[in-house]
């Protein structure tokens, strides 16, 4: 018994570092070559020998990292709000509203996060163009709404049909409007469905890249994943690792003191199904 | 304090008449209880009072005014609802203030009325408590305080007592009965619990698949139903039915071919005759009858016997005991105790 139990411990660590290496190693090796001097760079290491900021300083340095990290966060805030205020209504119109046609348009909704990127791009690039977006953000926030919405309805409207009827009709006993019950009644109810929804919508439009490099021109307009993308080196023979993974290692930063911050609403959301009264 | 007019009011989903067209007069101050069976419609009635739903045909007053069209929080009503639906995010003082607010009270006022409900209910030091902090009888509690902060002039209760447990039941009972002594407003009140509704009621609406059964005091309904469905459905155990074989004059004879008396009354029409448990008498002489169970209920027995034709008859009795069980024993069912039903199951009235 003792040595089955034994192994059977063993074999839980072996499989949590296996996990852990599968998952971390690819941005541990980023980091520790983000340390390291260019020049040095090729030569496979595990841990900082020598560790120095030159790269981190090189690629604030040579180009507007700054802005675009600015650029991002713009972009993917306005994403979250604009998502979660839209999908909010729109899921209590789905999931409280008894019109006709209700379920067609949720699967219409459904649908749409369907297509790949790609095959909207030219589309949408059209779009972009006649709405005078191009080469501004505005047309980023725009076109990450079709895939942010989507799950944002989705989620919320099922969180939402969860909710105890009798709540949102003793708040109408109680003489609230729709706009009342969905603001003081089930906003705060679903603060863990918005958080989580919310966070994956901001990962989301955080690491998008194709619509990103598709609807910019100049670099000041860039989000950061395409600037990453587009850093060069003095010549077009050199490509510069060193600063490559210095940016790599700045931007997953907010993400992870996001999930930390909302780290226990996040499980809550994941998790939970409805307030029980 | 209000009166309630429901004038040919009807209610369908779909095709399923789930209120067909009927009329109901509720006097102001009145302590009315729907009770049926669950798809009888006693609920839709009321929530059509309420306004959360909306009467298919027909018009619902309040007061004097016709509140068909209205909004629920423009009616003057307000409701206790099964689940008690308490804000689950507030605390107990936000959940009781909050359709004041709502309303623009101002915060004085709000303060004072939300003291004087909470005083009432004895929830006062719950005020800063949210309802997860709460037991069910606070929370119902916290429940009739919302409903009654407002001062509307009809309360609905929709089986605000069927998730407690038998002793606070029965305790909640006897103080929202005092609460409608003290506010004397007009109440009304759904339930499918018989006991409840007997013991509340002023009046009593007995409905069945969407229309009613029969109005009145709950002694009437119990003594004088008007239906056999009405005589069924209240007292426990149930009414006991027999069918009568033959009946000549006021002689009825029995399947088992034992005889019995009727009352002065229309007697050709008898199709079924009913008598309550409580109303057999086992006696020296009568229907011949063997005991085969008997249930020990503390207070009383209930004795199940069985007549020579195999049909089953419960009797309440105060003797008796579970080692009774086997004897021969002699019934009587005294006429005027006796409930007497028509071929459409309606009562067969005693002159």
């Amino acid at each position: 018994m003792r040595m089955w139990r034994l192994s059977g411990r063993i074999a839980l660590i072996a499989l949590w570092l296996v996990l852990a290496i599968f998952l971390l190693f690819p941005f541990y090796y980023a980091l520790v070559s983000s340390l390291r001097p260019s020049a040095d760079i090729f030569h496979v290491r595990y841990w900082p020998v020598a560790a120095t900021l030159d790269n981190y300083r090189a690629v604030m340095t040579e180009q507007p990292f700054a802005g675009n990290i600015l650029n991002s966060v713009i972009v993917a805030t306005a994403v979250v709000l604009l998502s979660l205020g839209i999908g909010t209504f729109a899921a209590f119109a789905l999931a409280r509203v008894r019109f006709g046609g209700r379920r067609l348009l949720l699967y219409t909704i459904l649908g749409v996060s369907m297509f790949p990127q790609v095959a909207v791009l030219s589309g949408l690039f059209e779009i972009v163009r006649m709405l005078g977006l191009y080469n501004n953000l505005l047309s980023l926030i725009f076109s990450y709404m079709i895939f942010t919405l989507p799950f944002t309805v989705w989620v919320l409207t099922a969180f939402m049909r969860e909710l105890p009827v009798e709540i949102e009709e003793a708040a109408i006993m109680d003489g609230a409007t729709p706009w009342t019950i969905v603001t003081r009644i089930f906003v705060p109810l679903m603060g863990p469905a918005m958080i989580t929804t919310g966070l994956l919508a901001f990962i989301a439009a955080w690491n998008e890249f194709l619509f990103a490099l598709s609807f910019t021109l100049t670099n000041s307009q860039r989000t950061v994943p395409v600037a990453i993308a587009l850093i060069t080196g003095a010549s077009q023979y050199e490509l510069p690792w060193g600063n490559i993974m210095a940016a790599s290692a700045i931007v997953t930063v907010p993400l992870i003191l996001l999930v930390l911050v909302f780290q226990k609403r996040l499980v809550a959301g994941l998790t939970a199904g409805a307030v029980k009264g | 304090m209000a009166s309630v007019y429901l004038e040919n009011v009807a209610k369908r989903f779909g095709k399923t008449d789930v209120i067909k067209q009927l009329d109901l007069q509720i006097e102001s101050g009145e302590f009315v209880v729907f009770v049926g069976a669950s798809g009888s419609g006693k609920s839709t009635l009321l929530r059509m009072i309420a306004g959360l739903e909306e009467p298919s045909s027909g018009r619902v007053f309040i007061g004097d005014r016709d509140v068909t069209d209205r909004a629920p929080s423009e009616r003057g009503v307000s409701m206790v609802f099964q689940s008690y639906a308490l804000y689950p995010h507030m605390t107990v003082r936000e959940n009781i203030a909050f359709g004041l607010k709502l309303a623009k009270s101002s915060p004085e006022t709000i303060a004072e009325r939300v003291a004087r409900v909470t005083h009432m209910l004895r929830i006062e030091e719950l005020l800063d408590r949210k309802p997860r902090q709460l037991s069910g009888g606070q929370r119902q509690r916290v429940a009739i305080a919302r409903a009654i902060v407002r001062e509307p002039s009809v309360f609905l209760f929709d089986e605000p007592l069927s998730n407690l447990d038998a002793a606070l039941r029965a305790h909640t009972r006897i103080e929202l009965a005092d609460l409608h002594r003290s506010l004397g407003a007009t109440m009304i009140y759904v339930t499918h619990d018989q006991v409840e509704a007997m013991s509340l009621a002023d009046r009593m609406v007995m409905l069945k698949d969407g229309h009613i059964e029969q109005v009145g005091s709950p002694d009437e309904l119990y003594h004088r139903p008007a239906t056999k469905y009405v005589a069924g459905f209240l007292g426990s155990p149930t009414m006991n039915f027999l069918a009568p074989k033959g009946i000549d004059q006021q002689v009825a004879t029995l399947e088992s071919g034992d005889t019995l008396d009727l009352p002065a009354c229309d007697s050709a029409k008898v199709r079924t005759i009913g008598i309550r448990p409580e109303d057999i008498e086992i006696a020296g002489q009568g229907i011949p009858a063997s005991v085969f169970h008997v249930e020990e209920l503390g207070e009383t027995r209930i004795v199940h016997v069985r007549l020579r034709d195999g049909q089953l008859l419960a009797i309440r009795a105060r003797e008796w005991a579970a080692g009774d069980a086997g004897r021969e024993v002699k019934l009587a069912l005294p006429a005027d105790r006796l409930q007497l039903f028509d071929q459409d199951d309606r009562r067969v009235e005693a002159r």
